[in-house]
């Protein structure tokens, strides 16, 4: 990443963090804009409805231009090459103009590394450069160094998510694979942990460290989860593995008893450690990580242990969860200055946002229950689904 | 942790932009030995709502021919209820103007006690049929009520829901802008297209009322915004209505009402509605092109059309951000 980007990131993070103390009342107007004229940065920053918009308005003129050359199967390794070429070069420009940030180089970059991948699977599978498994094995790579090299350049945390990703698939392609998982997933995050706050890193690159972080925590959990055991999740990756239909027709209890039992233990120990290391560190990515871990934990319970209907377990899980925030809020608020051990429930300097209007659309649609038509009488459907009036019918 | 922050907050406070005992508070939090939870809190608090809805969704499908509709009716609203006073009890009291809200659980306890009620009417109405043919006006109901409850507890999120259940009381629905005339739903689709033209000009005159009114005048972004897209929504439904060459007359109200919107946007500075207009814009002009020309040529007009809706964006948001 060019030095000028780096920068230009640096100074983002202090601008946000500006406009967090000025939400939160922590400063004033005119300290505000003393601290933006101090850490000037000259690129437009727009609303994230007009990034949108624009990522697909690029992704329509790209494709568009694309398919408007029509080349013919003969002639897609050599024009998506040169595509993704231009796009390079399109995202180089974009990313140390005032566009940068705007959705104009997202598009850009994300297109770029598109053609480039599709001519690399051209010359792999349409061309059979390599034996269909071997190009399979060499695209996965592909995958995994052109994420890892964008992420690199660019500072896009998405990349290297997919390249560590990429990494793990690829990984799994060799015998042995469990293993293989579980020691790079340890030594991935011992390594993004240990430069996580590195100094000489801009902010793109930490993110995209961060990125790596819980990739990697997912593939840890992924390699020692007790139905991936059952079902040989990682194993069905490999060339010669048992394939995808293990996933969901099991050969249960395809490894030994012990593996069983260290497995089942993983699966119950590994989110209260994520969850113990980020009150440790306060980190809200590891709380992230083991939250989500513990809900798989739960799913996963649920699959081998049916101890009730599973309108019950749902009920049940959400009073739980309502339950726990509002017992951790209290216990933080009544504790001296409002904090323990660093962790406070107050908002600091985030301006406090209510639910937004999507999430509770999502929330609406899922408890839904809607009316019957008087033809379906007696059909009762939860979770959204027709309705009619004023002459008209619809989804909703 | 941020070390940029840490940095500048260092250099801000030797050039006196910030005080001693602002730089050591937000310095704590730069450093990371202050950390808030409060967003995984409310993650918490949404998912348990959801996980909530789900179950008693499932409940009510799975046991309603069991326990007897009525008890089941009975046992949603009593939870229902339970939720509202839960959110009453730690809501600000009433005013017109915005009020901070005081507890971190109000919210979501709010909106399950919405969706509770909302489900409640529904199953009622399946079951009972208190309104007989005229059963879609629960909708009208319901929407009521998110009125209520949206002004009274001053939330955004219900009023989303407040509007949305107005328009589906109408018949409107998000898949309406493609949906065609010649589809099942038949000759009903005219119809659905001027009531979500009519919800949207509703929403739009609504919400500047109310702003102008200094009721809840914090709640007209959502008004304009739902009434915005609703309008634009009913005309592109009439732009990619099927054959015939009524769609044509859509395109120029498109055409006119785009202009007109994005001429008061700008006027306004109001991004959000801006962008869709532009959107709107954009997409019904893919349908003059596709009608224009086919083939390469076509695809050749589409990169050429999506480049200048492009330019269009960047261009005006220069402007704005120019004009301030």
């Amino acid at each position: 990443m060019r030095k000028a980007w780096a920068d230009l990131s640096a100074i983002e993070e202090v601008r946000d963090a500006a406009r967090g103390w000025k939400a939160a009342g922590g400063i004033d107007a005119s300290a505000l804009s003393a601290i933006e004229a101090a850490y000037p940065d000259p690129r437009i920053r727009l609303h994230g409805f007009w990034r949108v918009l624009i990522f697909v308005l690029v992704s329509a003129v790209v494709n568009a231009l694309f398919f408007a050359m029509q080349p013919g199967s003969s002639a897609i390794f050599g024009a998506s090459l040169i595509f993704g070429g231009l796009l390079v070069g399109a995202t180089e420009a974009l990313r140390g103009s005032r566009y940068s940030g705007t959705g104009l180089d997202a598009a850009s970059s994300f297109w770029a590394l598109t053609y480039l991948l599709v001519a690399a699977a051209d010359l792999l599978f349409r061309q059979k450069a390599l034996p269909d498994e071997t190009a399979v094995t060499a695209m996965i790579a592909a995958v995994a160094v052109a994420g890892a090299l964008a992420a690199w350049r660019w500072g896009f945390w998405i990349y290297m998510a997919c390249a560590i990703a990429a990494s793990f698939v690829w990984a799994g392609r060799f015998p042995g694979a469990r293993p293989l998982w579980i020691a790079l997933s340890v030594f991935g995050m011992w390594l993004a942990w240990r430069r996580r706050d590195a100094r000489q890193l801009p902010p793109d690159h930490r993110r995209c460290l961060a990125a790596m972080f819980a990739i990697c925590a997912a593939a840890l959990y992924v390699a020692v989860n007790l139905y991936s055991v059952d079902h040989r999740v990682v194993e069905a990756i490999a060339a010669d593995g048992p394939g995808l239909d293990s996933l969901v027709t099991v050969q249960q209890h395809a490894a030994g008893p012990f593996v069983r039992l260290l497995s089942g233990l993983a699966t119950a120990v590994l989110p209260a450690v994520f969850l113990a290391w980020g009150i440790r560190a306060r980190r809200t990515l590891l709380l992230a990580v083991g939250l989500a871990a513990a809900a798989l934990s739960a799913v996963t319970l649920r699959y081998y242990v049916h101890v009730a209907p599973l309108w019950v377990i749902l009920s049940a899980c959400g009073a739980i969860l309502v339950g726990a925030a509002l017992a951790v809020e209290r216990a933080l608020r009544k504790r001296p200055g409002g904090e323990w051990r660093g962790l406070t429930a107050a908002p600091l300097y985030e301006r406090e946002r209510g639910i937004s209007p999507l999430a509770a659309l999502a929330a609406h649609a899922v408890g839904g229950t809607h009316v019957s038509t008087p033809e379906e009488q007696g059909r009762l459907e939860t979770g959204g689904g027709e309705y009619g009036g004023g002459g008209a019918t619809g989804r909703y | 942790m941020s070390p940029e922050t840490v940095a500048a907050i260092a250099r801000l406070r030797d050039e006196r932009i910030l005080s001693d005992a602002q730089a050591d508070a937000f310095g704590r939090v730069a450093r990371g030995d202050l950390l808030s939870i409060r967003a995984e809190l409310r993650l918490l608090l949404y998912a348990g709502v959801l996980l909530l809805t789900s179950g008693v969704g499932i409940f009510l499908k799975e046991n309603h021919d069991r326990i007897g509709p009525a008890a089941i009716a009975i046992a949603v609203a009593v939870a229902a209820v339970a939720c509202l006073a839960y959110a009453a009890r730690r809501s600000p009291p009433f005013s017109w103007d915005a009020a901070a809200s005081t507890h971190v659980a109000a919210d979501y306890a709010l909106l399950l006690s919405m969706i509770l009620i909302g489900a409640d009417l529904a199953y009622a109405e399946t079951q009972f049929r208190v309104l007989g043919p005229h059963w879609a006006y629960h909708l009208l109901l319901v929407s009521l009520i998110y009125f209520a409850a949206a002004y009274r507890f001053d939330s955004r999120a219900v009023l989303t829901l407040a509007l949305t259940s107005f328009a589906a009381w109408r018949g409107v629905s998000v898949a309406m802008p493609f949906a065609h005339s010649s589809d099942a739903t038949g000759g009903s689709t005219g119809a659905v297209r001027l009531n979500a033209i009519g919800c949207g000009v509703l929403f739009i005159a609504a919400g500047a009322l109310l702003a102008r009114a200094r009721r809840r005048a914090h709640f007209e972004p959502v008004w304009i915004a739902m009434g915005t897209i609703l309008l634009f929504a009913g005309i592109l439904s009439g732009v990619f209505e099927g054959g015939g060459g009524r769609w044509m007359v859509w395109e120029l109200v498109l055409l006119v009402l785009g202009g007109v919107v994005l001429a008061a946007c700008y006027r306004l500075r109001r991004p959000f509605e801006f962008a869709i207009a532009t959107a709107a814009l954009y997409v019904g002009g893919l349908r003059l092109l596709a009608e224009a020309i086919r083939g390469v040529g076509g695809l050749l007009l589409v990169a050429i059309w999506s480049a200048a809706a492009l330019i269009f964006l960047i261009a005006a948001t220069r402007r704005m951000r120019r004009a301030g």
